[in-house]
């Protein structure tokens, strides 16, 4: 059977100050209520669109070095996007750590029973091989780094309920694995002034490779930072 | 289509330098401080080498991997641009100056030793949302940059430790969260109207037309929210209060500027054909509401850093009051350049005070006013600071407040806008009354004087050095009003033709 | 009716409606669920308005803006969570009310 440590009775959820206002409820009612009408009014008389910029895109797809629209307007036109938004998870995860540093760990080490962990032995890699399986194949079809990332970060916490293994607060690895996505793209988009005096313009040959490269880079700090936010929410 | 665009690389290193930096003191973990430092002077000059190049050579754009709007992202770079790049770097640097003397290593373990490692790497990341969100020339890029800049800040709140500051950190970012969201919402709609995510082509294909509106209202009220203007600004003093000094400094200073910067440019350089008197009106009156409601709740409060947040609201009112002077005539600088040099000014002069508050709560573990006796005889670099800091936020001659004040006053006069004028005059007289009110409390000579820490030089000095830069742009106004008009960036025209 | 109107009408609905709930509801926790709510209604007309673009493969750019707002949005989700973790733990253990065992 699953043993646990009985946990302490919770806390009750805290509230925000919205509460203390018995008359904001009926006023935000109201308000979402013309936000609505206003915002439904305007999509409705949204003017024909210009399909000027999908047309550009398909275009321009064969200079992008992937076969995929999506992923060309993601790491390859609009790359800088996605540049600030891998910073964005790594910040999470530095925050994350920061606001809890001074928090006890009270991660409650689970024994699962060994079905599962004998199941996760079977599942566990045709997990990983399905993330990679995804990365490849977002050059043609829906896939790339996000997806991939989710699925292994997925992998590495349901490795966590089924073997009860639990990582350590803080390591090296751990740091360079979580940075790696962000080092990486900041890396090619200056390494590409070598070759043409712009940020992140890849030279048309190598554009394939280079979106592969970041992309893997992308994954596995994808990974790193879910499974990390994971275990910390767990620990709060 | 591929167009070579060489464009100054700092435009895009400003921002990739500070998340490396990030990622390496990550890594490394031993000697924070110094890597920090090391990593601030090289963005700072970056951005002194991008305005340098501004002066020189006029605008800067730069299409992002080679590709030109509206299949790519530009950044872009004018005088506006530069001036908010050039007061970032310049705060930014003696905050990691002040930082670094904050966050001292030997300070008891659970007060501030450990949450050194991470001031460092969070601050780097603010400093890059800054930058990025300052040169960015499109909409959707502008929604990704604040959100990193809102997350940062809020992670940067939360490094007291202390239940309040956790409080007020949820509060801010959950605030924030829904001024991004509906920022995103206005994008959404700009683009099913328009079908491109630029500026330029943006302001050339915008008319008043209902998913225009509707895109305006939704990013304005975002923006709004993300720059406390009142009544949506509750949750800024608590924050601010509750953050550590060097922290309350940057967000006080930058970052409510940074989502008014990027709502002044969609104002005046996207939406122009699109906004109306009467909508100008709206964030008008509630800044004018702000400078009131701001200054009198600073008259009440009971601590320094307290009196200092609500300043903050105060000033920040001022400066939405730009909306409805500028939209009458907006190629006139007056009312325009009024609310840059005010950015500029309290930039310096806020983080000054903040500065010297975090100087006071460290010396004599409290910072309530009342108890505030004396303090000019320990402290008197500090106390100076704040006095020059007072000047400016007063509005009076010949600092950097009273240049930007008076350029608004003149601006209000001009409409001639009455209400305006009068609030601008109201709000001066309420900021002279809180700022005197620390002063009669801290210049009386007492002989029994409360326990007291020293605190190291450079807190003193960095709060000295900002207040006196306050004191200095209102010295050397005339050189950085031409320089902000290079590229005559509130002219529509101008962002198409700008730029090689 | 076209389908992408529909969809479009009801991610504006969501997110009225999510951000009726971030700002009225009573607890935090239900606060950033009502977010998400509102997140969806966005990334759900977004979809819809690359549809409508009228061209034979749908508009990619507002599907790169989704993907890349799905990211935002959890980063930001974990982070609140997180924080209100925290602040049930520090509230909680200043509390009046004795923890009591079941």
């Amino acid at each position: 059977m699953l043993t646990e440590i009985k946990p302490k009775r919770a806390p009750s959820l805290p509230e925000s100050p919205a509460a203390g206002f018995p008359f904001l409820r009926p006023a935000a009612a109201v308000s979402a209520l013309l936000l609505f009408g206003v915002l439904w009014e305007a999509f409705r008389v949204l003017p024909t669109p210009r399909a000027s910029l999908p047309n550009l895109v398909r275009e321009t797809l064969p200079l992008s070095g992937v076969a995929n629209p999506v992923t060309a307007v993601i790491l390859n036109f609009r790359s800088y996007d996605t540049l600030i938004e891998i910073a964005v998870l790594l910040l999470t995860v530095i925050g994350a750590r920061a606001a809890t540093a001074s928090a006890g760990a009270r991660l409650s080490r689970s024994v699962p029973e060994p079905f599962l962990a004998a199941f996760f032995r079977l599942l566990g890699p045709l997990i990983i091989v399905i993330a990679g399986y995804l990365l490849w194949i977002g050059k043609h079809a829906p896939g790339g780094a996000f997806q991939a990332g989710s699925l292994l970060g997925s992998a590495a916490i349901l490795g966590m309920f089924c073997t009860g293994w639990a990582p350590p607060a803080e390591s090296g690895c751990q740091a360079a694995v979580l940075c790696l996505g962000t080092i990486l793209f900041c890396a090619v988009g200056m390494g590409t002034y070598l070759a043409e005096p712009n940020f992140l313009h890849y030279p048309i040959p190598w554009a394939g490779t280079l979106i592969l490269v970041i992309e893997t880079g992308c994954t596995l700090s994808i990974a790193a930072a879910l499974f990390v936010l994971f275990t910390i929410c767990r620990r709060t | 289509m591929i167009e070579r665009a060489i464009g100054a690389p700092e435009m895009a290193l400003v921002v990739a330098v500070p998340l490396l930096a990030a990622c390496a003191i990550l890594l490394v973990r031993r000697r924070t401080a110094v890597l920090g430092m090391v990593a601030s002077l090289a963005i700072a000059a970056l951005a002194g080498c991008l305005i340098w190049r501004i002066a020189q050579e006029g605008p800067q754009r730069m299409n992002l991997g080679g590709w030109s709007a509206p299949l790519g992202i530009t950044l872009y770079a004018d005088g506006l641009s530069g001036w908010m790049l050039g007061t970032t770097a310049l705060i930014a640097l003696f905050v990691s100056v002040y930082g670094s003397g904050y966050f001292h290593r030997n300070q008891p373990a659970t007060q501030f030793g450990g949450t050194a490692n991470f001031f460092w790497p969070l601050w780097m990341f603010l400093w890059a949302a800054l930058n990025a969100l300052i040169l960015s020339a499109d909409v959707f890029n502008i929604y990704v940059a604040l959100e990193l800049l809102g997350l940062s800040s809020v992670a940067l709140v939360t490094l007291s430790q202390a239940a309040p500051a956790v409080s007020a950190a949820v509060r801010y970012l959950l605030v924030s969260l829904i001024g991004s969201l509906s920022y995103l919402m206005g994008t959404a709609f700009l683009y099913a109207g328009a079908g491109t995510l630029g500026f330029k082509e943006l302001a050339s294909i915008l008319h008043p037309e209902s998913f225009s509106f509707a895109a305006l209202a939704l990013m304005s009220t975002g923006l709004c929210m993300k720059s406390a203007l009142f009544p949506l600004h509750f949750w800024l003093p608590p924050a601010h209060e509750n953050a550590p000094a060097p922290v309350s400094a940057a967000l006080s200073a930058l970052v409510v500027k940074a989502s008014f910067f990027v709502m002044l440019r969609l104002w005046f350089s996207v939406f122009d054909r699109v906004v109306t008197e009467e909508a100008a009106m709206v964030p008008g009156i509630l800044g004018a509401a702000a400078v009131i409601a701001g200054s009198v709740q600073a008259l009440s409060a009971q601590r320094l850093k307290q009196l200092v947040a609500y300043s903050t609201v105060a000033q920040v009112g001022y400066l939405f009051m730009v909306f409805p002077l500028g939209v009458l005539n907006p190629s006139s600088w007056t009312a325009v350049g009024g609310a840059l040099y005010l950015v500029s000014a309290h930039a310096c002069a806020k983080a000054a005070a903040f500065m010297v508050a975090g100087n006071v709560l460290r010396a004599y573990g409290h910072d309530r006013i009342e108890d505030l006796r004396g303090v000019v005889q320990q402290m008197p670099v500090s106390m100076f600071a704040f006095a020059v800091a007072g000047v400016s936020l007063i509005g009076l001659p010949p600092s950097g407040g009273f240049i930007a004040k008076w350029l608004l006053l003149t601006a209000a006069l001009e409409g001639p806008e009455w209400g305006f004028a009068a609030v601008i005059v109201a709000g001066g007289l309420l900021a002279t009354a809180y700022i005197f009110r620390v002063f009669s409390r801290s210049f009386r000579n007492v002989t029994d004087l409360g326990d007291f820490k020293k605190i190291p030089a450079r807190m003193e000095w960095s709060a000295l050095t900002l207040s006196l830069c306050s004191m200095l742009l209102g010295l050397t106004a005339t050189h950085v009003l031409e320089f902000m008009q290079a590229g005559t960036p509130l002219i529509r025209v101008a962002m198409m033709e700008a730029g090689p | 009716m076209e389908p992408s109107d529909l969809y479009g009408s009801v991610g504006i609905a969501l997110f009225a409606l999510g951000i009726y709930g971030a700002t009225a509801l009573g607890q935090f926790m239900r606060q950033v669920l009502a977010l998400n709510v509102a997140g969806t209604g966005v990334f759900m007309f977004l979809i819809a308005i690359a549809h409508r673009a009228g061209t034979p493969v749908p508009d990619p750019v507002p599907h790169a803006m989704v993907l890349t707002g799905i990211v935002v949005a959890v980063s930001a989700t974990a982070f609140i969570l997180v924080l209100i973790g925290r602040l049930r733990d520090l509230s909680g253990s200043s509390s009046a009310q004795d923890d009591r065992d079941d």
